[in-house]
């Protein structure tokens, strides 16, 4: 079972179907650049459906964030370890329009306090690509440090960001 | 919904397990994935398992993993896909080893699928995309009793030979 979360304004819940839409429209811009986009809206629901099964493949994965307010989906959000990665990452994508609102720290915050205390994760990295600025400000809210670089065979560049230990948050 | 079992005479069809990805990234790094979107690096394979689970995550179902019954040992993907942007409902199948074609295994478990189809899901149009040259494949679909559809509408994946299936015994 996927568990549901909420923080003061977001809620991570279940990613699901009716998130396809929000997606699809992060897709079809510019600003998925930095994550394998922009991409057609049947390859978003093939994304949406990859992102689902790694639930079933790992036992955890990325949530859905919305805000609690009005029930938009803001982002994907979680934990996130599929093959060829370096090693379990927290990975945060805001929606179209959710910028600059502190919420993919919020729900980050939120999901990593899930990986190390549920999952009992000892150590996450996030890997932010080459030049996407906005996510790398949002490791560095989270108290990340730059721990090197690391070549993806599909992502090509990107940057480690290494996130407070458990011990180093309590 | 409670995950479905298909039973045939030598085969057994159900819902894919996380330890299945071993097999499914294994396929696409060999030529025989070449009619079915690959070969691909491993960690390109391993996100179509995900895909594949978050099908039957999204829609209820999905592509079977069949088993044969004699050995326990899996040996393929078979039954319904209808990711966004297929034209119609479609039965899929193929088998990871070549040690395994020739016993009629993919037309058994097709056609068992094909049925669980109609009596679960409802599909009455059915289709099975297919890529011109993949002769075997071609000659499952014929022993089956599908004919060639040179007006069907084409799935956004790409050009394709579209097989319809008959319609079902009253």
């Amino acid at each position: 079972m996927i568990p549901t979360f909420h923080t003061d304004r977001l809620t991570l819940c279940p990613l699901a179907e009716r998130h396809f839409e929000p997606m699809a429209a992060f897709y079809a811009s510019d600003r998925s650049r930095f994550v394998g986009g922009p991409m057609t809206a049947e390859r978003t629901w093939r994304t949406l459906a990859t992102e689902v099964g790694h639930w079933g493949l790992r036992g955890y994965g990325r949530f859905a964030v919305e805000e609690t307010a009005t029930g938009d989906m803001v982002g994907v959000i979680g934990p996130w370890n599929p093959h060829g990665w370096p090693e379990p990452e927290l990975g945060w994508d805001l929606m179209n329009g959710f910028e600059g609102k502190g919420y993919a720290t919020e729900a980050a915050r939120a999901a990593r306090d899930w990986v190390y205390g549920t999952l009992g994760w000892t150590t996450a990295i996030s890997l932010v690509a080459r030049g996407n600025d906005g996510s790398a400000g949002v490791a560095k809210r989270l108290g990340c440090t730059h721990d090197g670089p690391f070549t993806h065979e599909i992502f090509g560049e990107m940057d480690v960001w290494r996130h407070p230990s458990p011990e180093a948050l309590t | 919904m409670t995950s479905p079992v298909i039973e045939t005479k030598r085969l057994r069809l159900r819902k894919p397990r996380p330890e299945d990805a071993d097999h499914i990234v294994a396929f696409y790094q060999t030529e025989r994935s070449q009619f079915v979107g690959g070969p691909c690096e491993a960690p390109d394979a391993w996100r179509k398992s995900a895909m594949l689970l978050g099908h039957w995550l999204m829609r209820g179902y999905g592509l079977f993993t069949v088993e044969r019954k004699d050995s326990a040992k899996p040996i393929g993907l078979i039954g319904p896909w209808y990711p966004l942007g297929w034209a119609d409902h479609e039965i899929g199948w193929h088998l990871w080893d070549a040690a395994d074609e020739g016993h009629g295994f993919a037309t058994e478990a097709a056609t068992a699928a094909r049925d669980w189809c109609r009596a679960n899901l409802g599909w009455t149009r059915i289709v099975s995309y297919i890529a011109e040259g993949n002769d075997a494949s071609i000659a499952v679909a014929t022993r089956m009793g599908a004919v060639l559809d040179p007006n069907a509408a084409q799935p956004n994946s790409g050009p394709c030979l579209v097989y319809l299936h008959p319609e079902a015994a009253a």
